[in-house]
């Protein structure tokens, strides 16, 4: 960990009473749903439902997960002692250290949250006789979901100041992402993050929707870092 | 392999094997090299019963694990068309040709029958077999003969009928395999070319309720001796008969006019028979539950060929089709089989979900450092493989085989039937394995999606995905050995029965729609009085569905099925003795309901029962 920026933020991470609570927040909705989704499916409707309910577990955990890895890149939470990218930048810190370090701040967040959360993952799926491959390439799908939502959070945090519009910005951003895909026509529609998921589990996914998702992050990361130059000049 | 059969039958070189392997390509594509395969008996089947396929492989390019896998189409209510996959493991051996026989369920005759060869997970051969609709049976006759005629005249007693000529050499090992035929016919069969397995399908076969011609020809081979425990006559003097009126007057036409060349038999007692100018030439009996011939006359052959009495000699001999005791689809609709809720599991992983993230959040609140969350990850790990294994054990409690087995003793044979019916539910869904009972040959009853029937040391394993809100339901067939048996006497209106080593529990009495209760019926023999009291509506009882009687209901009805139909009177009970069941594949315990009933023929006079009809 050569990045000052990465080391510091981590600590601050793993020290942060908030981020403990958003752990277990995060924890504690996975638990109860696994454990509420352990009694068989047996409705009158199962036999049509085509969903299983470790794809809705995964759905939640994705939907936690880019939120908190998101607003903890754009300063919606503010986490204690770890300084924000335009508070970095006059620290001083090159900006390409600043956005290469948030960026891995958030991915090994997110990874680590994705670990936390795999033994209810696993007692759903396990139960079920889902497919690992299929969770594992699931996983990967939210890993990337979450890292390209929260760059984009990290660009919106050094090109907001307005606290206000800055969470408007993101809000906005994460409903588009999540529910006007939705809207989107085939096979377009694939980018939606819920979609993604189940997609993913049964190996139908596009190559270029988890790649849609890095080149969101790396664009993000490029934009973080133009925007930060320019508190510079 | 035992189970089918599978031999290496030839052998060319393994440099020339070699060559053609590379010319060939043993990758997946095009270039796989086709297979010689024959399905049924000389290409007829019969839709929903067993035929044998007889896969001959082209030199295998080398040693090594390989497996014949040979697809058929069938269909599903829900999702339209599925696959079983019938799976036979073998080992390649390098140059070397190898024959594999294996029984299949063929479903949907108008879908080929898809065959390939793989070795260590590459094709290495193909082949796609359509079914002829000319050789899809109603009603099937096997001719087992060294020449291709004579069954020609099968269509004019029954259009449906398909006649099959083959070699002694192609007839199935299996007696399972012989459940769609009506009919076999010997003629001149050298019994040398026979294995020992085929003879016992065979004669298991007959005794379970199989139809027999063996047709003895004047200068001839004699009757196969591993026949004439079923047989009703040996052979005697080889004659001629003239213008014999006894044919003439029983089979309705005149013989051909010249001299008929004929063998004497000599008829065992109780055998029915017909003569031909005062000699035996036709001799027919009871053997088990079937029924066997000896024809020393041959109506295949000139000049009876031409005869038109013949007809009715070969409907005699086809006889009507057989009624089935119980129909599958039948017992499993009574099956119910019970989804066990495994509350046990449900605690304990509420105990380990709050033990987890509890402990999560004290190491995390009591070292707020990167140390911490190190501790967090391999609390995870250690989690992940806890809550998988509890995952297992959950699976395995709540996943339930419920069986019935109905056993049906041969008559005055040491053999019985068993028909397996099981439904196999998963409340959570997904993959459900079950091994079927060793020797018996398994289908499913209902297609709910593919199904994989891969062959073992003496049994199959099916495997498939189950629908969490649908059971699976299978059939197994099997023979057993059982020698049991029923007398009634109509003198002292006393039922005397040998219900074997185990007994019988709730044993009743049916004949003609009506059933008598006898109660447990002991080891060995045993006589009940049968008083002219004591008679109940088997309709009555079939509607119980805490009764056995449940499933001898018709299908889609609540009336008694085919036990009401019999020729004779039945002692029917619970057996509580050994009997084939299906296993789950990997069940170390868990819920599992079996009944097993036993059905025994009832010798001598039917007893009295009320007039009144049900």
């Amino acid at each position: 960990m050569t990045n000052a920026v990465l080391r510091g933020d981590l600590r601050a991470r793993a020290a942060s009473r908030k981020i403990v609570a958003i752990e277990l927040f995060y924890l504690g909705v996975l638990g109860v749903l696994a454990w509420l989704g352990m009694p068989p499916e047996l409705g009158a409707q199962t036999g049509e439902r085509t969903a299983s309910l470790t794809t809705a577990l995964l759905v939640v955990q994705a939907i936690i997960v880019t939120y908190f890895a998101s607003a903890c890149a754009a300063q919606e939470i503010a986490v204690e002692t770890e300084k924000s990218p335009v508070d970095l930048v006059f620290a001083p810190f090159a900006p390409r250290s600043i956005v290469t370090g948030k960026s891995f701040t958030t991915a090994a967040t997110a990874v680590y949250w994705l670990l936390l959360g795999a033994p209810l993952i696993a007692l759903s799926a396990g139960i079920r006789q889902d497919s690992w491959a299929g969770l594992a390439r699931a996983e990967v799908f939210i890993a990337a979901v979450a890292w390209g939502m929260a760059q984009t959070a990290l660009w919106l945090a050094t090109a907001i100041e307005s606290d206000f519009s800055r969470v408007l910005a993101h809000w906005g951003w994460l409903v588009t992402v999540f529910v006007a895909t939705l809207a989107l026509p085939l096979p377009a529609r694939a980018v939606n993050p819920v979609l993604g998921i189940g997609a993913a589990q049964s190996g139908t996914l596009p190559l270029w929707v988890y790649a849609l998702y890095i080149v969101l992050g790396i664009a993000s990361d490029a934009g973080a870092r133009l925007t930060l130059r320019r508190y510079l000049a | 392999m035992a189970v089918c059969a599978a031999a290496a039958v030839g052998a060319i070189s393994a440099a020339s094997a070699r060559a053609a392997a590379q010319a060939a390509g043993p990758r997946d594509g095009a270039a796989a090299q086709s297979l010689s395969v024959t399905v049924g008996f000389d290409g007829a089947v019969r839709p929903g019963a067993p035929a044998p396929v007889d896969v001959q492989t082209p030199p295998m390019p080398a040693d090594g694990p390989a497996q014949l896998i040979i697809e058929s189409a069938a269909l599903t209510p829900q999702t339209g068309r599925a696959t079983v996959s019938t799976v036979v493991p073998f080992q390649a051996v390098a140059g070397t040709a190898q024959r594999l026989r294996v029984p299949v369920v063929v479903q949907d005759v108008r879908r080929p029958l898809r065959v390939r060869v793989m070795l260590r997970g590459r094709r290495v051969a193909a082949a796609a077999v359509p079914f002829d609709p000319a050789r899809v049976a109603g009603r099937l006759v096997v001719l087992v003969s060294e020449a291709r005629a004579g069954l020609g005249i099968l269509h004019e007693i029954d259009e449906r009928a398909v006649d099959a000529y083959v070699a002694a050499g192609a007839l199935p090992a299996r007696w399972q395999e012989y459940v769609g035929v009506d009919l076999v016919v010997f003629r001149d069969v050298d019994p040398a070319r026979l294995s020992d397995a085929q003879r016992g399908a065979l004669v298991t076969w007959v005794r379970l309720g199989g139809r027999l011609v063996v047709i003895a020809r004047p200068r001839g081979r004699p009757l196969p001796a591993f026949l004439m425990p079923v047989l009703p006559a040996h052979l005697g003097a080889t004659g001629v008969a003239g213008a014999s009126g006894d044919l003439a007057a029983k089979y309705g036409a005149p013989l051909p006019a010249g001299p008929v060349a004929t063998v004497a038999l000599v008829p065992r007692p109780g055998a029915t028979v017909v003569r031909a100018g005062g000699t035996p030439v036709i001799a027919a009996g009871a053997a088990g539950d079937g029924y066997a011939s000896v024809w020393g006359i041959d109506p295949t052959a000139p000049p009876l060929a031409e005869w038109q009495g013949r007809r009715r000699l070969w409907a005699e001999a086809l006889g009507s089709p057989p009624l089935p005791l119980v129909e599958p689809s039948a017992l499993a609709d009574r099956l119910s089989p019970r989804i066990p809720v495994d509350r046990f599991s449900h605690v304990l992983a509420g105990l380990l979900i709050a033990l987890y993230v509890g402990g999560v959040a004290v190491v995390r609140r009591r070292r707020p450092t990167l140390a911490g969350a190190a501790v967090g990850i391999a609390a995870a790990v250690l989690a992940v493989v806890a809550f998988a294994q509890l995952a297992v054990s959950a699976r395995a409690r709540s996943t339930a085989l419920t069986q019935v087995v109905v056993l049906r003793q041969a008559r005055d044979a040491p053999v019985a039937s068993a028909v397996v019916v099981a439904a196999a539910a998963v409340p959570y869904g997904g993959p459900v394995a079950v091994l079927a009972p060793a020797g018996s040959v398994s289908a499913p009853v209902t297609m709910i999606g593919d199904l994989r029937v891969e062959w073992r040391d003496e049994a199959a394993a099916l495997a498939g995905e189950v629908r969490p809100d649908l059971p699976w339901v299978f059939q197994a067939l099997a023979a057993v050995p059982l020698g049991t048996s029923a007398r009634f006497d109509a003198e002292t209106e006393t039922l005397t029965a040998d219900a074997g080593e185990a007994g019988l529990r709730d044993a009743d009495l049916w004949w003609h729609g009506f059933v008598y209760a006898l109660g447990d019926l002991p080891a060995g023999r045993t006589s009940r009085r049968i008083g002219p009291g004591g008679w109940r509506r088997a309709a009555e009882l079939v509607a119980d569905d805490t009764s056995t009687a449940r499933f001898f209901r018709a299908p889609d009805s609540q009336a008694p099925g085919a036990i009401t139909q019999l020729a004779g009177a039945v002692l029917v009970g619970r057996w509580p003795g050994r009997a084939p069941a299906f296993a789950l594949a990997d069940r170390t315990r868990g819920a599992g309901v079996r009944e097993a009933i036993l059905v025994i023929p009832v010798d001598g006079p039917p007893p009295v029962v009320p007039r009144a009809q049900p």
